[in-house]
């Protein structure tokens, strides 16, 4: 589902964020990315969104060559791809219902349609009676969940996660964490980037370690599955 | 990328979009510039000064150049009317005969833009000198009327300058004719003050524009900085730059077409406050000059100029983001 070959990265002032980056994700799979900050996570989660490009090496996601999408196409690219944020990226000003219905609107969607997977998808997350209520009434947990029905609500193949447990103490992460195995084990390739090692070990899926713009561990699905 | 979709979860995959129907989605879409509209609207209610301020730059943009051009065609009337057509006068030899005077005119007659040629007897002359410059009886004292026949001929409006000079010089070698002169002096520089007005008002327009463009760049500039947070989000789960664009250029719309009213109200301030001191003023001078309002059709442009140059700044201001935001 996601192929990365020889990947590297380099940004104009000259810092190397990644270098030989090779590794494939097949479809269902659930990952974890791990590695100090500034190992690279962030940087392969851009360029995933096409965010960013690479500055050599191909991306192969869904078989579709990266380096061959063109700007036109990269929003409808990005339609397969739900992503949950640290900081949740929640809008202030929208109400619960309306953060979710987002992707939905920016790709077309009637209203009744709208509707009807929004509350699918709050309900799926257990925050369906939370729908009218702004982000800011919301617990740390709770936006983080609302973050993740964002994520979900079109129903991408593709779930990327950037430390989406990092304000969270332990028994919500774990909830968190359940709910991306619950997406994994219905098919959605699931990529997690996260420093919370305690967690990465207790659920026990593929793990890929970044150093310094390298993956020193995990490099295929193959290889392990992890730090057991 | 498609898999079978389990039914155990609300989650699945593959094409979901098949689902909706090309109708379904030409509605949202229609909804979108429905709610893109509305949306600005309300924007635009909420802070009124701001966009009051918007308004009449656009406004005063449009209106100064809208007044010049309303100037120079009424001063190109006021050009038109001041005593009818342009005219070159001919004065013959004295001693020119009925004969030779009468070759003269057929001659002067052969070109185009001359419409008529008209003789002014000595007498005549001297008859009309004498009423108007209040000499009666002086003339009494000359032995005989030095005036000589004079032919007076009458150009189409549209005769240039240059034109009247060329029949100048031509007539004067005309056989018997003493000298030729044009009231050209006072024509060529109306005309020429005309063609530096036009010019004037081009430049100045056109730098106006652009202030106003900017303006309206500047304070879409700002709806966006407020937005910010929004397009993020938007492009990130796939705003396409068209959605993410579009409230802007409604708001640019409303901009524009807001100060293309403001423009219409300023002009027709302006033809108001000066129609009075203008009718006085060719009252004294027994003109029949009367100031023309803007009519219907400039009224439109004026609207139409400016929501353009609405949407063209919106468009510019959320290009320049939305190339900021873009992969590198």
């Amino acid at each position: 589902m996601i192929e990365f070959h020889n990947v590297a990265k380099r940004y104009p002032n000259g810092h190397e964020a990644l270098s030989h980056v090779n590794f494939r994700l097949s479809p269902g799979e659930m990952t974890f990315l791990t590695g100090h900050s500034g190992a690279g996570k962030s940087t392969i989660l851009k360029l995933l969104m096409v965010m960013e490009r690479p500055s050599s090496g191909q991306i192969v996601v869904g078989g579709q060559d990266l380096d061959k999408l063109g700007a036109a196409r990269i929003p409808y690219y990005r339609r397969n791809i739900g992503v949950v944020f640290q900081d949740h990226h929640l809008l202030d000003d929208y109400s619960v219902f309306d953060n979710v219905a987002l992707p939905l609107r920016v790709c077309g969607y009637p209203d009744r349609e709208i509707g009807k997977r929004v509350r699918a998808a709050l309900d799926k997350v257990g925050l369906l009676d939370r729908e009218k209520y702004l982000p800011v009434a919301l617990s740390g947990g709770e936006q983080q969940r609302v973050g993740i029905a964002r994520a979900v609500v079109n129903k991408p193949p593709i779930l990327i996660a950037d430390e989406p447990t990092g304000n969270l103490d332990d028994e919500l992460s774990a909830e968190i964490m359940k709910l991306f195995e619950d997406f994994s084990q219905v098919g959605v390739t699931v990529l997690i980037a996260t420093h919370d090692m305690d967690l990465v070990h207790r659920f026990g899926h593929r793990e890929m370690v970044l150093r310094r713009g390298r993956l020193i561990r995990g490099s295929d699905s193959g290889d392990s599955h992890g730090a057991q | 990328m498609a898999r079978n979709d389990s039914d155990s979860t609300r989650v699945s995959r593959g094409a979901s979009l098949s689902t909706v129907s090309w109708k379904e989605k030409r509605d949202a879409w229609l909804a979108h510039h429905r709610e893109s509209a509305r949306d600005s609207i309300q924007h635009q209610l909420r802070a009124p000064l701001q966009n009051l301020l918007t308004a009449l730059v656009i406004g005063i943009t449009l209106a100064l150049p809208a007044l010049l051009i309303l100037g120079i065609e009424n001063l190109q009337q006021l050009g038109e009317h001041w005593d009818g057509a342009p005219r070159l006068s001919v004065y013959m030899e004295r001693k020119a005969s009925d004969d030779q005077i009468r070759d003269t005119q057929n001659a002067m007659r052969q070109d185009q833009a001359v419409t008529s040629v008209s003789l002014i007897t000595p007498a005549q002359g001297l008859a009309a000198f004498e009423s108007t410059a209040g000499m009666t009886g002086t003339m009494a004292l000359l032995e005989e009327n030095p005036l000589p026949p004079v032919l007076l001929a009458e150009l189409q409006h549209n005769a240039t300058p240059d034109h009247m000079e060329s029949l100048q010089k031509s007539w004067q070698q005309l056989p018997h004719v003493e000298h030729v002169k044009a009231d050209l002096e006072w024509i060529k520089k109306l005309f020429h003050i005309m063609e530096f007005g036009k010019h004037l008002t081009i430049g100045l327009a056109t730098l106006l524009g652009l202030g106003a463009l900017l303006s309206v760049g500047n304070t879409i500039r700002l709806g966006i900085e407020n937005r910010r947070d929004e397009i993020v989000v938007a492009k990130l789960v796939g705003a396409t730059d068209a959605f993410v664009r579009r409230p802007f250029l409604y708001s640019g719309f409303c901009y524009g077409f807001s100060g293309g009213m403001v423009a219409i109200l300023l002009v027709i301030g302006g033809y108001y406050s000066l129609v009075g001191p203008i009718a006085d003023l060719s009252a004294l001078f027994h003109s029949n000059f009367a100031l023309h309002c803007i009519d219907i059709y400039t009224g439109i442009n004026l609207v139409f100029v400016g929501t353009v140059l609405g949407m063209l700044g919106a468009w510019l201001a959320v290009e320049q983001h939305l190339r900021d935001m873009r992969a590198k």
